[in-house]
């Protein structure tokens, strides 16, 4: 079927499969930011944002999505850019396969949040796995972060 | 589970009415768990444009649509805090987004967290063509469906609080047992690993031991039948050391 979705403030014409979910419309749409993990919604590798809402893609139905805005890494390069500074200062990031996913629920949890202390933002963030290299450091990166944002 | 086509109702007859007609349709909450089924079907009825997600409250009672987030159970103000506590490890935030209450009480899961925690509560709930039911009931009977649940009633309560043992956070848990006083009090168990229940005959003068004393405990890959008794004992015992919910 054909639809139109609104992905990082573009509209685009897509054609789908009726059970098709976010991850894979929006992969074969180019946004390749947007990584399949585990596709059981446990590791957060798809975590992008609809709606202002952080939320796993592959297993977000597509069809829900028209009328929403999608927000991928790609929509925010200057954020995403300014994050990744701060986590590679850290040498945190080794293969960087979780960083998108990671972007996205640090970009949510600024809004979501009101309290910046470390135990909200790991709790905030226990969806987002990164299994190459530890969390101290995407932590330390985190809080220095938002103390510049 | 693929689906050959999904249809989104604009009103609750409109999506009774597909479940009706079709043999094979299947209500879609959230659609996470469904997604993990091995399953085709012809027809998914997603019930994501109805008005079924709030929270609302009257002096004696919640109501919360079917399709309410368990996020937005996790950051509500207002309702039982063993709700809240329940949800808080169930995945990320991400995960909570999206997952239903309705899909949670629907699916039975044994491994239930929010399930334990309702129960302890004397939850009902509410199906578009069944009426009223109590969750108790609901878990405890092979109770056929195909209705759609609208909403779920919480009576307010004075106390409660629940707890729960994950190997790791956001794992499945091993055990939970959930605590309420209100009009009644009533303590449940659940992912023992079967369903949870509710705890039979309790009184004021009862230790942990003597309240669990009934409750079947049972061995899986996660850990052994006598491991979550004494996991719940010791949840349980915490609790009544507390003081507050036999007041
Ligand atoms: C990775 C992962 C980890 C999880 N961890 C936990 C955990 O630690 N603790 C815990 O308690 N839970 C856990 N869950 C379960 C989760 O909390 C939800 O209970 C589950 O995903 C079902 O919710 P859903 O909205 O996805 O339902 P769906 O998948 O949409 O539906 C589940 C079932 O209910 C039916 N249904 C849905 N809505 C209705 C309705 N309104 N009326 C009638 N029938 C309906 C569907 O047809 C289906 O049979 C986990 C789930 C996942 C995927």
């Amino acid at each position: 079927m054909e639809i139109m979705l609104t992905i990082n403030n573009q509209k685009r014409r897509l054609l789908i499969d009726p059970d098709e979910f976010l991850l894979d419309t929006l992969r074969k749409a180019g946004i390749k930011s947007v990584k399949r993990g585990c596709d059981t919604t446990s590791c957060g590798m798809c975590s992008i944002s609809v709606d202002n809402k952080l939320v796993n893609s592959c297993s977000y139905y597509t069809i829900r999505a028209i009328g929403k805005e999608i927000l991928t890494v790609e929509g925010i390069p200057e954020e995403a850019g300014l994050i990744a500074d701060f986590i590679t200062a850290e040498g945190a990031e080794q293969c960087g396969f979780c960083s998108p996913g990671l972007v996205m629920a640090i970009h949510t949890m600024k809004n979501d949040l009101d309290d910046f202390s470390l135990e909200s933002i790991k709790h905030y963030l226990a969806g987002n796995f990164c299994r190459c290299s530890g969390y101290e450091g995407q932590h330390r990166a985190i809080l220095k972060y938002l103390e510049v944002k | 589970m693929n689906f050959k086509e999904i249809v989104q109702p604009s009103s609750l007859e409109e999506a009774y009415e597909y479940l009706a007609n079709h043999q094979k349709a299947v209500i879609i909450g959230g659609g996470v768990f469904l997604k993990l089924q091995k399953r085709e079907a012809e027809l998914g009825i997603d019930l994501s444009r109805l008005p079924l997600s709030y929270l609302k409250e009257d002096e004696k009672e919640h109501h919360i649509g079917s399709m309410t987030t368990l996020r937005e159970i996790e950051i509500s103000s207002i309702l039982p805090q063993c709700m809240v506590e329940s949800v808080r490890q169930i995945g990320g935030v991400g995960l909570r987004n999206m997952v239903t209450i309705g899909g949670s009480v629907c699916g039975k899961y044994p491994f239930s967290d929010i399930n334990t925690a309702l129960l302890s509560l004397g939850a009902r709930l509410v199906f578009f063509k069944k009426g009223e039911i109590s969750m108790e009931r609901f878990l405890g009977e092979n109770y056929v469906l195909n209705d759609i649940l609208t909403s779920i009633v919480v009576p307010k309560v004075e106390y409660s609080t629940c707890r729960y043992f994950k190997h790791t956070y956001t794992d499945f848990s091993l055990v939970n047992l959930s605590v309420a006083s209100g009009e009644n009090v009533r303590i449940a168990v659940g992912a023992r690993p079967g369903r949870s229940v509710v705890v039979p005959d309790i009184n004021t003068g009862h230790t942990s031991e003597e309240l669990l004393a009934r409750i079947e405990f049972k061995d899986d890959i996660r850990g052994s039948g006598a491991y979550r008794r004494h996991i719940a004992e010791v949840m349980l015992t915490e609790i009544l050391e507390e003081g507050l919910l036999w007041k």
